[in-house]
């Protein structure tokens, strides 16, 4: 068993030597006949190769001439984006007070001030056309590498030492570096180069060139074998992915259950274990085309009546699911391997719904001995098949060692996967500080769900590497819509403009690090992300709620606002918004009781008024809880509804953004619900298990523990 | 004295039955759902009635009493919402690590507590006593939880002895189940040491005062024995009551101890099917512990006969 282990470990590692030497795109880059016999040829031709260098007009590089500080951050940007696409969207922002909107660099300038890589000279001025010294640049490649500058020590020496440290200064060969002295083109290629080629990132272990570019392979030879021990924060209420939405069965269950379809690295749906899939020009007739031979745990190869089968529980039982069958006219297998979907109605969603954890395959007879009822059998097609769960003690997944991997390389969530451990264990341990402490010991490898305040301790411990989930979600308050005071828009418009966010959010979640103000319900980070309704975000203006209330009607009938203490940020977040209310004139009874009360009582519109909860990330509009008229609150407006259809529809992304910016201003303008801001997550490892792809959900596919 | 226990086991039946009906109409009448906690928080208001009536929960509440009433006499406790077994099993898996979590804890509380009392009240009014008594008090006022989480601290993280958390079953080695329990015992066994020493000092103050001790000095025996096998024995039956008392709060403290050290035991299924009203598993355990304490009251009765023979049951 070990020497066959041995033997796909060698293979792998052949294949992505191979597909390295194939992949390299020499031939598009430009000539640069003035480096012939440089010391940085080399180093020059393979970031032209990758586009991150593009030469003058005239086809020169001038290796020893210096380079511009706006310059160095186009390096810089592709080098860590592989491309300027993040960029060009910020064209026209004036980042600091001497880069106008007008000036050629301010959307890259832009962008590399929001991720941290420039900080500008402190007061205000960011000086584009200076020319760029050795220790800036090396800051600049050591914030776009992903490492940190090493704490205790000043500028530039923090630094310069972790750069050092990184190789990224001393793969300069330059005889005598000084800090203060301005890099040449040359140098800076070999640096740049370097740091992209050669520097894994400390969480991921990836390189830029792997995570940008699709080139080379992350640093450390993958490692098969032990157990990963990941603590939780409690049991799953339901093992059948298909039946419950808790994050805590989908996040432990996807490791053996695997969708058609999954997500890129940029939350993009792509086929998974649908091998290609085609749609009618009109997207009404939908054919999957299944990947062959893959093998469920139990042995069998799966067949399009296996999908069939799953994806019809999948649509009966699923709010996803349902959403797509009330538009699917028929759902049938064409022959072993295709299936095909009709709809009656365009949508070019299909891959988004099909790419949902609920919509697992499992094999025909389980579903059918389940029906509608609790799956008895936990069987799939992924990388680790369920073994037991004992509750309180662990969930166990053990690696299946007849995995039909996706043939390639990973991307995000999709592509190659590889069980490199044996075993995984999911332990409940319900204490933060527990969890804490046994990933200190070792007796953990992943502490998930880690309290906030426990940050800036962890960050500093070298066994241990800590992760912030960016986005993760956004915490509410939803109204009642059907029944009481606030089906008048007025009084949900008034409960919005008393509202100041910053202390609210700043209260529930303390390190800044954690969450930021924003409007937008979709995140920053995604697509679909769009400005509209900004403006009734965080008003903070008791005098137009007074007003709003007048107008309504309302005489100070106490509000019913269902919070909990079992996750603290809800009640904080209640605790603060009632004195903010109550200022401009509203009477809050803030009924604190248990989650599981909150769930019962917020389904019987006649007892409440609001109720406290959080979305996490959405990938759709038309997935959205809260503008549903089957969810608690009773959201039904025929505009919405209008919208999220023509949205359902679209194709085009253009048009499909600009009509998500309407549905984020009626949000705002209607407000069935109120956003309070955007909230993010804490996890952390030991620094010995890598591989991770840094993505929004943790799995652990593709990841090993290193000794 | 046979005649005794079984009328002391007859009178379970009406006891139990008491408890399972106050304690199922308890439960239901709180508010609180579990079915829209099975299903997450993404779930429709269609999911949660589809599984509500799946489950049987739609039932008028005197309908599902008179359910778990036939299937108690039948000695069902029914099948766990959340936990994917039978309540009865689920018991059973969690049984042998608080057994020996409240054994170990117990070990610990009486030989602490006795320890410390009996040098408490030998050296009665000195700087030992008063020192015996502030260990004592802090123990009775000190939250097990932040004990737990300080010996936490100190022995796993610190000199890293014992692992902070999780459990080993007996069967996979008797050193490593001790090595696993011992942060949670002692923070448990502390806690209980403390009623235990302050019952012991009093009584043992009460029998030194007596005149068999003046007598047994007189004769000359040596203060060891005189205190040992005349006064500690004497002073045993207030201490036992004590003990058997300390047992149903090792019950109840091992819900939190449970929880901080992650043991998988029966104080974190009550405590986590309580948050989820997993209806059958929280009425099982509450009939499962009803039993345990009137069995343990039972066999501290019949100890009084052994310690004390004037103590007599008819």
């Amino acid at each position: 068993m070990r020497t066959k282990w041995r033997l796909v470990a060698i293979l792998l590692v052949v294949a992505m030597i191979l597909s390295t030497t194939s992949m390299a795109v020499v031939d598009a880059a430009p000539a640069l006949p003035d480096i012939r016999g440089h010391p940085a040829e080399t180093d020059i031709r393979y970031l032209a190769g990758l586009g991150v260098l593009h030469g003058h007009p005239d086809g020169t590089f001038q290796p020893n001439a210096n380079l511009r500080r706006a310059e160095a951050v186009k390096i810089i940007i592709w080098a860590r984006y592989g491309g300027d696409s993040e960029a060009k969207a910020l064209v026209g922002t004036s980042p600091f007070t001497d880069v106008p909107g007008t000036h050629w660099a301010s959307g890259l300038i832009a962008l590399a001030r929001n991720a941290g890589i420039v900080h500008g000279h402190g007061d205000g001025t960011f000086r584009p056309d200076d020319w760029v010294t050795y220790d800036q640049f090396a800051k600049m490649l050591v914030e776009a590498t992903g490492l940190h500058p090493a704490p205790g020590l000043r500028w530039p020496d923090n630094y310069i030492t972790v750069a050092q440290t990184a190789g990224i200064l001393t793969a300069v060969r330059v005889p005598a570096f000084a800090p203060g002295r301005h890099a040449t083109r040359g140098d800076a290629a070999i640096m740049a180069a370097h740091a992209v080629a050669n520097v894994p990132h400390p969480i991921s272990g990836f390189t830029l060139a792997w995570s940008a570019f699709g080139v080379g392979q992350p640093v450390g030879t993958p490692r098969f074998g032990g157990t990963l021990r990941v603590a939780i924060m409690g049991n799953p209420p339901m093992l059948d992915v298909m039946r419950t939405t808790a994050t805590v069965t989908i996040n432990s269950m996807w490791h053996a259950f695997e969708p058609l379809f999954t997500l890129d690295r940029n939350y993009d749906p792509i086929p998974h274990l649908v091998d290609t899939f085609t749609a009618s020009p009109d997207n009404m007739v939908w054919t999957l085309n299944l990947r062959r031979g893959v093998r469920f745990h139990d042995g069998r190869t799966m067949t399009a009546e296996d999908v069939v089968a799953s994806v019809n529980r999948f649509g009966r039982l699923t709010s996803w699911g349902r959403s797509l069958f009330e538009i699917t006219t028929s759902l049938v297998a064409r022959d072993r391997y295709t299936v095909v979907l009709t709809l009656r109605e365009p949508t070019a969603l299909v891959p988004r719904f099909l790419s949902s954890v609920q919509a697992s395959i499992m094999p025909k007879d389980v579903i059918d001995e389940a029906g509608d009822a609790m799956l008895r059998r936990f069987i799939g097609t992924g990388p680790f098949r369920f073994v037991e769960f004992e509750p309180d003690r662990h969930i166990r997944f053990d690696r299946f060692v007849d995995y039909s991997a996706r043939p390639g390389r990973p991307n995000g969530y999709g592509g190659n996967r590889t069980a490199f451990v044996d075993r995984i264990l999911f332990i409940p341990v319900p204490d933060t500080a527990v969890r804490i402490a046994g990933v200190q010991t070792g007796e953990y490898h992943v502490g998930e769900w880690i309290a906030p305040d426990e940050y800036e301790r962890l960050r500093v411990m070298p066994d241990i590497v800590t992760r912030i989930i960016r986005p993760s979600g956004w915490p509410t308050a939803v109204f009642n819509k059907r029944e009481g005071m606030f089906t008048d828009v007025r009084m949900r418009q008034a409960f919005l403009a008393a509202l100041d966010m910053e202390p609210i959010m700043k209260a529930a979640y303390g390190h800044p690090a954690f969450w930021r103000l924003c409007h937008g319900i979709m995140f920053r980070e995604q697509a679909l992300f769009h400005e509209a309704g900004r403006q009734w975000y965080n008003q903070n203006n008791p005098a137009r709620a007074r007003a709003l209330l007048a107008e309504a009607g309302y005489r100070g009938q106490p509000v019913r606002w269902l919070t909990t203490m079992e996750y603290p940020a809800y009640y904080t977040i209640s605790l603060v918004a009632k004195g903010q209310l109550e200022r401009a004139g509203f009477v809050i009874d803030l009924q604190v009781v248990d989650w599981a009360t909150l769930v019962a009582r917020r389904a019987n519109p006649a007892l409440w008024d609001v109720f406290s909860t959080a979305f996490g990330v959405t990938w759709d509009p038309v997935l959205f809880l809260v503008l549903s008229p089957v969810w608690p609150g009773w959201y039904d407006n025929p505009r919405m509804r209008d919208l999220l259809a023509q949205i359902r529809r679209e194709t085009d992304f253009t048009k499909r953004h600009e009509l998500f910016g309407r549905v984020q201003a009626l949000f705002w303008e209607d407000v069935p619900a109120i956003k309070f801001g955007d909230n993010f997550l804490l996890h952390i490892h030991r620094r010995e298990v890598t591989g991770f792809a840094g993505m929004l959900a943790n799995f652990f596919w593709n990841v090993w523990i290193d000794r | 004295m046979k005649g005794y226990i079984l009328n002391r086991l007859l009178t379970l039946i009406p006891t139990l039955l008491i408890v399972a009906t106050v304690g199922f109409l308890l439960i239901h009448l709180a508010p609180g759902d579990p079915v829209a906690l099975m299903l997450g928080e993404e779930a429709d208001l269609r999911d949660v009635e589809l599984l509500t009536r799946q489950l049987g929960l739609d039932q008028p509440i005197l309908v599902q009493l008179v359910r778990w009433y036939g299937r108690l006499f039948r000695g069902d406790l029914g099948y766990s919402l959340f936990l994917h077994r039978p309540v009865l099993t689920a018991i059973m898996d969690r049984l042998e690590c608080t057994l020996l979590l409240t054994l170990y804890a117990l070990l610990i509380s009486v030989v602490l507590g006795v320890i410390l009392g009996i040098i408490a009240a030998v050296k009665q009014n000195t700087t030992i006593d008063q020192a015996a008594m502030l260990v004592s008090l802090v123990g009775l006022s000190m939250p097990s939880f932040w004990l737990g989480l300080m010996l936490i601290w100190l022995l796993a993280l610190g000199v890293r002895w014992f692992p902070s958390s999780g459990y080993v079953p007996l069967a996979e080695g008797v050193v490593a189940n001790l090595r696993s329990l011992f942060l949670p015992s002692l923070t448990l066994g502390f806690i209980g040491a403390a009623p235990i020493a302050r019952m012991v000092r009093s009584s043992m103050l009460e029998v030194l005062n007596l005149e068999y001790i003046r007598t047994a000095r007189a004769k000359g025996l040596k203060e060891r024995s005189v205190i040992l096998s005349h006064a500690f024995r004497n002073a045993l039956i207030p201490a036992v009551t004590m003990v058997g008392m300390t047992v149903g709060g090792l019950i109840a403290g091992a819900i939190i101890v449970e929880t901080v050290f992650a043991l998988p035991g029966v104080g974190r299924l009550v405590i986590s099917s309580i948050a989820r009203r997993d209806f059958p598993a929280i009425q099982g355990v509450l009939i499962f512990t009803a039993t345990v304490f009137v069995v343990v009251n039972l066999v501290v009765d019949i100890l009084y006969v052994y310690l004390d023979p004037r103590v007599k049951y008819l």
